[in-house]
């Protein structure tokens, strides 16, 4: 163990001294937030350029029904070809025509020199006030409280009944905030899991194109090298992923956002980053082993990141239905089990059943466990495997073989 | 009680058997050679010897076999290298600490190797930064740092310049000179002649020669002399065959001649003998003749 130990500790240091992990964990935060905040602002811009176009002048129309009442902002036109002369001078910036038949059909053709895009083809090119004008038309006859009413008809107050019966303390916007957190943790927890297993394989990788591990291997043995460099590097992502939380957490204090999330949360957080941590790191060191550079370890390894990264794409059927076949589902499968278990608890944890919490960490403990005898074996076989691949039959031989 | 002793040790991979029950021992301050071709199952056993692979069947027994014994074992390896993006002090460090030396001890052991190895302004240098010899002397004070009992060395003068193989050389014999017993793995049979009392010569697995040096050049000596004086001997009717080199000559004895017979004629006739040698072959040839398909 005491080899171990210095193992651990050369592998810390080593890792936290590298440039790219001190960028990684102070400076990466930083600009992932900005190209983020960078990329909805001028995305938002783009909208909103597009769409002023046709909000910041006025709107023809042509009115074959009959019922508008003129209206400032709003320039009537003849006919459509009038209409169309006038937007195309630019005098207007988009107009609409209004059928005969409007009151059975409810169409209206809106005509503008806007080109569709993905962000705006869903909005139709109306000014503000097109609708209200349009309700006030309808029910000229009616009076003003009915009318306000047609324009806003409903303002939903929904009351949330927990399974005894009795009002729910969670409202709307706690529910979102806790998909947000949810969802960061989910981030948190994949990327601290599989900097720290790329960090194992990349350094391992380096020890056999450097040749160095003979030397290693002379003085500890595979399984207490492997140990060492588990700890050190599970030490270095803790370390990462402590910094990753604690700017967070005062992004949050300075965006004076309330925290729905339990203390529990980061126990959770702690225990799943481990067990999923020595899992992913166990198979991609048992795997990269046998690769003979780091473009083959990571060939070797790149199943283990797929799986992990797999949860991602069902993160919408979490969102919506965190207790929900699929979401369970996940969280029994030991690859993916961390990063579901530890969303599912963070948006729901009264509704999270707690004997889906323990069968998943048990299950978890079990293939750890089971991750780290096969890997041990594969790490032993590959370490002095120079210039030759091992083929499927050999690496099946070496799973089972023990010793 | 010898310093390292390996009894019929056999290693086979799947079907193909790499050492095929290897006997040798080494004794206390010896140095030793370890000879063999490329593939001769050299690497396999000195993996064996270091615990990195396990024999199939057979006995090692190191030093006084007491547990961590490999602390005490220094290695060379012939695939080696070092961490390329650390600096030289702390892969000292780390390589120091992982054979049990105690941290105060390793950073002033680090110092005092480098400084021996003539590469004390490295310390702080990264590896990458320094040239392909001057990575192989950090390796061999990685090596030496530890002061083993037992120093195991694959091809140590591989890639080193003339000034820097007898810089080696030196470091070997005054370990060797203070009892550190020296296992040297090499091709240059030279080197071996001139620092090995003794040898072990595998070749596909099997061992084929075994003991001194000396003994084993008489073994294989085949009836020459080198003569100077100042006769023209070619005619005489102990000589087969004879061929110059340099001032001397090269005489081949016929079967039935003795060496001590022909020198006690030629100086019975009264020749004046310069130079009288037995011819025995270096270790270049005796490899050569060993391991000949």
């Amino acid at each position: 163990m005491r080899k171990s130990w210095i193992v651990a500790r050369h592998e810390f240091l080593v890792t936290v001294k590298r440039v790219w992990f001190v960028v990684a964990t102070f400076v990466l935060p930083f600009v992932f937030a900005g190209i983020g905040y960078g990329m909805h602002a001028v995305g938002q811009r783009a909208v909103e350029d597009s769409i002023a176009t046709v909000r910041n002048k006025p709107m023809g129309f042509v009115d074959r029904w009959g019922g508008l009442a003129e209206r400032p902002g709003f320039l009537k036109y003849p006919d459509e070809k009038a209409a169309r002369q006038a937007l195309l001078a630019k005098a207007t910036g988009s107009y609409l025509v209004i059928p005969e038949d409007y009151l059975r059909t409810g169409e209206v053709q809106v005509t503008t020199l806007r080109r569709p895009t993905l962000m705006t083809s869903q909005q139709p090119p109306l000014p503000p006030g097109v609708r209200d004008w349009l309700v006030e038309a309808i029910l000229k006859d009616v009076g003003p409280d009915r009318i306000r009413r047609a324009k806003a008809p409903l303002e939903p107050r929904t009351v949330f009944l927990d399974e005894s019966g009795n009002p729910s303390q969670e409202d709307s916007e706690e529910t979102a905030k806790r998909a947000l957190t949810a969802y960061g943790f989910f981030l948190l927890l994949f990327m601290s899991i599989f900097t720290s297993s790329a960090y194992l394989l990349q350094g391992m990788a380096e020890e056999k194109e450097n040749r160095v591990m003979e030397m290693v291997l002379s003085s500890i043995t595979p399984n207490q090298l492997m140990l060492g460099k588990l700890i050190g590097l599970g030490a270095a992502g803790l370390l990462q992923m402590a910094v990753w939380t604690s700017m967070s957490l005062v992004a949050l204090v300075f965006s004076a956002v309330a925290l729905t999330v339990s203390p529990a949360s980061f126990f959770f957080c702690f225990a799943y980053f481990l067990l999923g941590y020595v899992l992913f790191g166990s198979l991609m060191l048992g795997f990269g082993a046998l690769g003979t550079n780091l473009r083959e370890s990571q060939q070797m390894a790149s199943i283990w990141s797929f799986l992990g990264a797999s949860p991602a794409m069902i993160v919408i059927a979490l969102f919506e239905a965190p207790q929900g076949t699929v979401a369970r589902i996940f969280s029994y499968i030991p690859f993916t089990a961390p990063t579901t278990m530890m969303f599912r608890y963070v948006i729901d944890p009264k509704g999270t059943p707690v004997y889906d919490i323990v069968a998943s960490m048990l299950l978890l403990v079990g293939s750890t466990w089971f991750a780290l005898r096969i890997s041990a074996r594969l790490y032993r076989a590959g370490l002095l495997l120079y210039g030759k691949r091992p083929g499927l039959r050999e690496i099946w031989r070496w799973m089972i073989q023990a010793g | 009680m010898p310093a390292l002793e390996v009894r019929g040790v056999t290693k086979a991979y799947g079907t193909k058997v790499a050492v095929d029950a290897a006997s040798f021992s080494v004794g206390r301050g010896e140095i030793f050679g370890l000879l063999g071709p490329n593939g001769a199952g050299k690497t396999s056993l000195i993996r064996m010897i270091m615990d990195i692979l396990r024999p199939d069947s057979g006995e090692i027994r190191i030093l006084d076999s007491a547990p961590g014994v490999h602390e005490r074992v220094g290695y060379l390896p012939e695939e080696r290298g070092l961490y390329q993006r650390q600096r030289v002090g702390d892969i000292l460090q780390f390589l120091g600490e992982l054979k049990g030396l105690p941290r105060h001890v390793a950073e002033r052991r680090v110092e005092q190797y480098l400084d021996r190895v003539g590469l004390l302004e490295t310390k702080k240098k990264r590896m990458r930064e320094l040239s392909k010899g001057m990575q192989q002397k950090i390796q061999l004070a990685a090596v030496l740092l530890t002061e083993p009992e037992l120093m195991i060395l694959d091809e140590p003068f591989e890639g080193l310049d003339p000034v820097n193989r007898v810089l080696i050389t030196d470091l070997m014999k005054e370990f060797a000179a203070k009892g550190t017993t020296i296992v040297l793995s090499s091709h240059r049979m030279d080197q071996v002649e001139e620092m090995c009392r003794s040898v072990f010569l595998i070749d596909r697995g099997k061992g084929m020669l075994s003991g001194e040096v000396r003994e084993i050049k008489e073994r294989y000596a085949d009836n020459s002399v080198f003569l100077d004086c100042d006769r023209d001997v070619r005619q005489h009717p102990d000589v087969a065959r004879t061929e110059t080199k340099g001032q001397a000559l090269k005489i081949w004895l016929r079967e039935g001649a003795s060496p001590e017979t022909f020198l006690a004629g030629l100086l019975a006739d009264g020749a004046r003998v310069r130079r009288y040698e037995r011819a025995l072959p270096s270790m270049d040839e005796v490899f050569v003749r060993v391991v000949k398909p």
